[in-house]
């Protein structure tokens, strides 16, 4: 009993690649001028390529090598797995390209599906052939009868069509090959073999192979960002002026996963944000600006740190009030989620108590009704501190807007050079200089006090050009490090 | 004897400030060709061009390009870096064109796009990817 359940279970979890919308093999024409198009529909070539000095008709037809070996595989053409009906026929076109030679061949066989061997090629079966002695340099019609014993079986057979002969040096021309009452049974995306069944336990369509939650029908894929480890924000925190440029005020560890389904819509996204070090006496909260998105679009927000900041107002999705964008606050209060253990700062001086650090982990979840869904493309997160618990005192990346709740009254005091209406957002007016950096990689943050550049001596490099050259200043292994300054 | 010593170190330092200047120039050339670049020693000092961005990530245009198979083929689509990290997945029909967006850390320059079976090195060429079925062989 438990067995039959178990079948039915797994039969009801089966589903047949299109079958519904199974279709005939097409007529191969050459005319693309390359057989990869006719390669990617499953047709395979021993030695036939496109010729457009050696035709029958149109710009191109197949042409294969001197036909003077013998051989069944000297030069062949095999066409795609298919299901065959009664009364089909292989029909194309043929000549030789010179009269030379002692005899060519035209012989016609089928493949058995054998999943044990090579490309699923089983027994072959030679069922017709067709012969010349005088050598046809001009276009033969051959018409040849689809053998009854692999019509109407319910089976995939794959036809061989083999040319070849003996002396001479005389190639083999064919064009317009056509083999009727077909039904299409190969699958270009598995090595071509047979279509077959999968097994999709959610039934969303996605294989449970490729389904990171195969059985869960509102979830198919994973996609993480950075793919590897995690990355790392860095702060400085005394914007509108210009600081230290340790960028140890803030820093975060983070790794996002934006979870979609088989729709390619997003989900939800899993957020982690580790805090590592904080090297400034200000009490700085974080929080992320999903760009350009309706706050409605998501539906919940779980796991924020959030203890009870005066400035913070929190709808019923989880979001910030009063924004036109979603914004979501992270923790408001650092030095709440990880007190120093003895000095001022937490995780920048070398002779100070370790502070394991903090980790926040979120869960954000999107609608995914209709008109409301994202692409995985429309998600564009803006992450940025508030500084001392002045809700309006945002520090953001360079070149990313502040959020509708920043002051606008800081922007262009002391070194900052935000235009809101040049779209220029947190650079320094004397030399373009940032007050944050995002690392797509996890990388060790400045010692108290010690300029970055002096950590990372490919970093000026890259600066300076553009961010052309040293594009992998911070990594381990090619960027170089004074390993002394950094923490 | 006097004017000989005045003449000789006279020569001297032409000659050092000859040097010097050449070295000058030299190092402008170099950091107008962008090979070589100012030496500084605080992050204040550096001399960025105004539209730098800061940014370590590019944001690619991938672009699929449908092929019309016989029977709609559906399989997954999957993203990877030359290293073999997979950044990007969806559920792709064969017969469908597809374009969006995969952000990337920008020292990538290839990437390895998969379709099932179908497996491809492609180049990253101006922010832009693109794939198709068809494999030359």
């Amino acid at each position: 009993m438990k067995t039959l359940k178990l079948i039915t279970s797994l039969l009801f979890t089966m589903i047949l690649i299109q079958k519904s919308s199974a279709q005939t093999l097409a007529t191969i024409t050459a005319e693309s001028g390359s057989r990869s198009y006719d390669q990617a529909n499953c047709w395979s070539f021993g030695t036939f390529s496109p010729s457009a000095t050696s035709k029958i008709n149109g710009n191109y037809s197949y042409r294969g090598n001197s036909a003077s070996n013998p051989s069944l595989y000297a030069a062949f053409i095999t066409a795609p797995w298919c299901k065959f009906a009664s009364g089909g026929t292989i029909t194309l076109k043929a000549k030789l390209d010179a009269s030379n030679g002692t005899f060519r061949r035209l012989v016609f066989s089928y493949y058995s599906y054998d999943s044990t061997k090579n490309y699923g090629q089983g027994t072959l079966v030679r069922f017709d052939s067709v012969s010349y002695t005088t050598i046809p340099t001009t276009t033969q019609n051959i018409s040849i009868n689809i053998p009854s014993a692999i019509v109407s079986n319910d089976k995939v057979y794959a036809i061989l069509i083999s040319a070849f002969g003996s002396g001479g040096s005389s190639r083999w021309i064919l064009d317009d090959i056509n083999i009727s009452n077909t039904t299409y049974w190969a699958n270009p995306s598995k090595n071509c073999l047979p279509l077959a069944l999968i097994i999709d336990t959610d039934q969303d369509g996605v294989q449970d192979s490729d389904d990171a939650y195969p059985q869960d029908a509102a979830r198919a894929y994973n996609n993480y960002f950075p793919s590897k480890g995690n990355g790392t924000l860095m702060f400085e925190d005394l914007w509108p002026s210009l600081g230290d440029y340790d960028f140890n005020d803030l820093v975060l560890g983070y790794k996002r996963n934006t979870v979609t389904n088989a729709s390619n819509k997003v989900v939800e996204i899993k957020m982690t944000y580790i805090i590592k070090a904080i090297g400034a006496a200000n009490s700085n909260g974080f929080g992320i600006q999903f760009d350009n998105l309706d706050p409605s679009k998501i539906v919940s927000v779980k796991g924020v740190k959030t203890k009870e900041a005066k400035w913070l107002s929190v709808s019923g999705n989880g979001t910030e009030n009063n924004q036109k964008f979603a914004n979501v606050i992270v923790f408001d209060n650092v030095n709440a989620l990880m007190p120093n253990a003895g000095g001022s700062l937490v995780n920048t001086n070398s002779g100070a108590p370790f502070v394991t650090p903090d980790t926040t982990q979120l869960t954000i979840a999107f609608s995914t009704d209709k008109g409301k869904e994202l692409s995985i493309d429309e998600i564009r997160i803006n992450p940025y501190i508030i500084v001392n618990q002045d809700r309006g005192k945002e520090i953001h990346l360079p070149k990313f807007e502040p959020t509708n709740l920043a002051s606008t009254k800081l922007f262009g005091q002391s070194q900052d050079n935000t235009k809101l209406d040049e779209k220029t957002y947190y650079t320094s007016k004397n030399g373009n200089l940032p007050w944050a950096l995002d690392v797509p990689a996890e990388i060790p943050y400045m010692m108290e006090r010690e300029d970055f550049i002096a950590g990372y001596l490919d970093f000026e490099k890259w600066a300076q050009s553009n961010g052309q050259s040293n594009k992998d200043w911070y990594d381990a292994a090619k960027g170089k490090r004074e390993n002394k300054k950094i923490y | 004897m006097k004017n000989t010593k005045s003449i000789l170190g006279f020569l001297i330092i032409g000659a050092v400030g000859l040097s010097a200047c050449k070295k000058e120039s030299l190092l402008q050339l170099e950091t107008s060709n962008n090979e070589t670049f100012s030496d500084v020693s605080s992050f204040k000092d550096l001399k960025v061009q105004s539209n730098f961005n800061w940014k370590l990530t590019n944001e690619i245009t991938l672009d699929v390009i449908a092929f019309p198979a016989p029977v709609k083929i559906e399989n997954t689509l999957t993203v990877k870096t030359e290293s073999g990290e997979v950044v990007f997945k969806k559920l792709q029909q064969m017969n469908q064109p597809f374009t969006g967006k995969v952000l990337l850390p920008s020292k990538e320059t290839k990437l390895i796009i998969s379709f099932g079976s179908i497996s491809k090195t492609v180049d990253i060429i101006n922010n832009r990817v693109e794939f198709d079925y068809l494999i030359e062989n």
